[in-house]
């Protein structure tokens, strides 16, 4: 018995080494190593790093851009959660009932994921919000009205980011809640159908409480991907203008790699490591405060 | 069974660095020669004229071969600072000069060039190209391109408004708001780069005080520093320019490639750029419209007290060697050839001006280069572009204050203040 058991555990052990391996060597290994540089000033013109303490982090709670992005990265995952996930359930919802041609809207929907992401913000950036030729300038000029400066303007670019953000990933938690949504028995809406219960009912009492365990997946995942997000973003605005759709990876990035400050950006990186770590944390709280069986999920 | 993991687990790393310290060994005597040159010449005929130049080299050296990496632009700065921060960075490199290279200087990673190229040679490049390449005493690159920054306009459109190429900026002022009362966009600007308008702020800066309040500022001399009254009023005066609507709508979140697509398609009668604009000519821009390009030197500033004939510009290809190298003699002749007159001859033909003595190019520049080369002769100055002169953190803190002013979200006392006090922490974070 005892015998079976270790040999289990060999094998157990045997089978996660690989990835714990890879696990170990790029993410652990290079967290803890930014967390020891950023202890050290480490700029362009000193050959190596100097011991600093804990100087960096008397900078980083002082830096006004990188408190200004950490609120923009909290923004962007209220917003995730608030705008994409209603619109991707109700997407959800309509997709699993008996419509004509649903795969279409399926796979049209869900085509944004599969696209790279430079493709998307160029898209975005040089035909629909190009202030010249874009899409939505001209149409707001054939309507009559004058074209917006959509990603130069700081009071209309984060918008403009976060549109192309959702149009990326409404489809993304679309499949996802539609997979939770066809996962309800269809004997529970037949059952409710008996009892009288209109479409709403039906959503309102079947479907909203038989997929809120997925929901609440997509959530955590919409709260996560928000606080690294990076790419899209540094594609079309590279944080900009004036910081507007500032995020704290684009920070980080410009401070590491454009203004070569080594020690600064891995100091950054950990405190937006920790404030990561907090929101993922107090979702997880909530989530499991909301949902007494929300381990099934 | 756990023993021969613990020797596996020990022995791995030990393989591993050893594996890492074969380049380290002496070179045999004799044995062939690898050198590695990584360059941002990713387009022809740019690309071209660097491989006939390694060429070259390799015939006249023989055992000696050259490992070409072309890269792009912004690619390129953060791979070359992460490789020479890391040690494993190639022989020889594309440089900008300025302070980025001085920063890299001080850090130990570049060769110094002094005494190691002969006098003859040294005496054919330009000698303000040769400047922006000297920090600390030493020579860190030798200058392949000269760049300078002037008003490119379209004649055409010129000629049909009944416009001269504006001396003044008060005639210039006129200009633009005759192009835009006639429903012509005056300047395509694409500054989401940032660094495209930031050019606005260092020419205006330049003809108020001249070269002076920029030096002092970023040698902490003085009391003024970025707060300097040329700073406030070139912020001011460039605001000024946005506030009047002269630039193409929505520059602030277009790129430079957008840009000049507009100025290339007649879509803006001028633009404010390096003669590295003219290398996309040949590519991007409607037949015949080489024929109607024309430029004119940034205009003078009444009242300015800097001199008129100053120019914003730099070096913008030279060649470095790394500190590291273990074949400088062979680095160097290569970074000779690229910057050679023959090289030089060749680089002149892609519209570009290479940075040789202009008796050595007679008949080698390209028509369309020809009017701003001698903008550049009459100058008798060169200001070099504020972010290649600043150390990398203030450069980003200029670029973005000077986008923020065009863009009206910042005032020009803000935008000084930051700048100053950005310049202060540095200095005294280096003190320490």
């Amino acid at each position: 018995m005892i015998v079976g058991a270790r040999r289990e555990a060999r094998a157990a052990w045997l089978f996660l080494a690989p990835a714990l391996a890879v696990y170990i060597c790029f993410a652990l290994l290079p967290i803890l190593e930014a967390a020891g540089l950023s202890l050290f000033s480490w700029n362009q013109g000193q050959a190596r790093p100097a011991w600093l303490g804990l100087g960096n982090y008397a900078e980083a709670f002082a830096d006004g851009i990188f408190w200004k992005a950490v609120l923009n990265n909290l923004l962007l995952a209220a917003l995730s959660v608030v705008v994409q996930l209603p619109i991707a359930l109700a997407l959800a919802a309509m997709l699993a009932g008996p419509l004509r041609g649903r795969w279409l809207f399926r796979t049209a929907y869900f085509a944004p994921m599969v696209l790279p992401t430079v493709v998307i913000a160029f898209f975005w950036r040089y035909f629909l919000l190009d202030p010249a030729d874009g899409l939505a300038n001209a149409t707001l000029r054939a309507v009559g009205a004058s074209g917006a400066d959509w990603l130069g303007d700081p009071r209309l670019a984060f918008g403009a980011v976060f549109s192309a953000v959702s149009w990326k990933y409404v489809g993304f938690h679309m499949v996802i809640l539609l997979a939770g949504v066809l996962a309800i028995p269809k004997g529970l809406y037949e059952a409710a159908e008996l009892d009288g219960a209109g479409a709403w009912g039906r959503f309102r009492h079947v479907t909203l409480p038989g997929v809120a365990p997925v929901l609440g997946v997509s959530a955590l995942l919409a709260v996560i991907g928000s606080l690294k997000y990076f790419d899209l973003v540094y594609v079309m605005t590279a944080g900009g203008p004036d910081h507007a759709t500032e995020l704290g990876a684009t920070w980080i990035y410009s401070v590491g790699v454009a203004q070569h400050r080594v020690g600064y950006s891995c100091a950054l990186a950990v405190v937006l490591l920790a404030v990561s770590l907090i929101v993922a944390w107090l979702v997880m709280k909530f989530r499991r405060g909301a949902q007494p069986t929300g381990g099934a999920a | 069974m756990r023993a021969v993991w613990s020797l596996l687990l020990a022995v791995l790393p030990v393989a591993f660095l050893a594996g890492c310290g074969q380049d380290a060994g002496a070179p045999k005597p004799g044995a062939p020669k690898k050198l590695t040159l990584w360059h941002i010449q990713t387009k022809s005929p740019m690309k071209d004229v660097v491989a006939a130049a390694v060429r070259r080299f390799e015939a006249a050296h023989p055992g000696v071969t050259v490992e070409v990496l072309a890269f792009e632009n912004d690619a390129f700065k953060s791979k070359l600072a992460t490789a020479l921060a890391a040690g494993s960075g190639p022989d020889a490199f594309h440089t900008w000069g300025g302070g980025t290279l001085a920063a890299a200087a001080r850090a130990g990673h570049v060769l110094d060039l002094s005494g190691r190229v002969p006098a003859d040679r040294l005496g054919q490049y330009a000698p303000r190209a040769l400047d922006i390449c000297r920090a600390d005493g030493k020579l860190l690159a030798l200058p392949a391109d000269i760049a300078v920054v002037v008003f490119w306009y379209n004649r055409e459109v010129f000629e049909k408004h009944g416009l001269k190429p504006p001396a003044t900026w008060q005639e210039f002022l006129a200009a633009c708001d005759k192009l835009k009362a006639a429903g012509v966009t005056p300047i395509a600007l694409g500054n989401s780069d940032s660094w495209p308008g930031a050019f606005y702020f260092a020419y205006l800066a330049t003809r108020l005080g001249g070269k002076e309040p920029f030096a002092d500022a970023l040698a902490r001399r003085g009391q003024a520093g970025f707060e300097h009254e040329a700073f406030v009023s070139a912020g001011r005066m460039s605001a000024e320019l946005a506030g009047r609507g002269a630039f193409s709508e929505g520059f602030s979140g277009m790129d430079y490639t957008r840009a000049r697509g507009l100025f290339f398609q007649g879509r803006a009668a001028m633009m404010l750029m390096g003669t590295y604009l003219l290398g996309n000519l040949r590519d991007e821009a409607p037949a015949g419209f080489a024929e109607k390009l024309g430029c004119f030197a940034f205009p003078a500033v009444e009242g300015g007290k800097g001199d008129a004939s100053l120019v914003l510009g730099g070096v913008n290809a030279g060649y470095a060697v790394s500190s590291r190298c273990s074949h400088t003699g062979e680095a160097a002749a290569l970074i000779m050839e690229l910057t050679s007159v023959a090289t030089g001859r060749e680089w002149a033909a892609t519209r570009r001006i290479p940075a040789l003595d202009p008796k050595l190019l007679e008949g080698a520049l390209a028509s369309e280069t020809c009017p701003a080369a001698e903008i550049l002769a009459r100058a008798r100055d060169i200001q070099l572009y504020y972010d290649q002169a600043l150390p990398p953190e203030l450069a980003q803190e200029h670029k973005s204050t000077a986008q923020a002013l065009l863009g009206g979200s910042k005032t020009p006392e803000e935008a000084a203040r930051l700048m100053e006090q950005k310049a202060r922490a540095i200095a005294e974070r280096e003190k320490k």
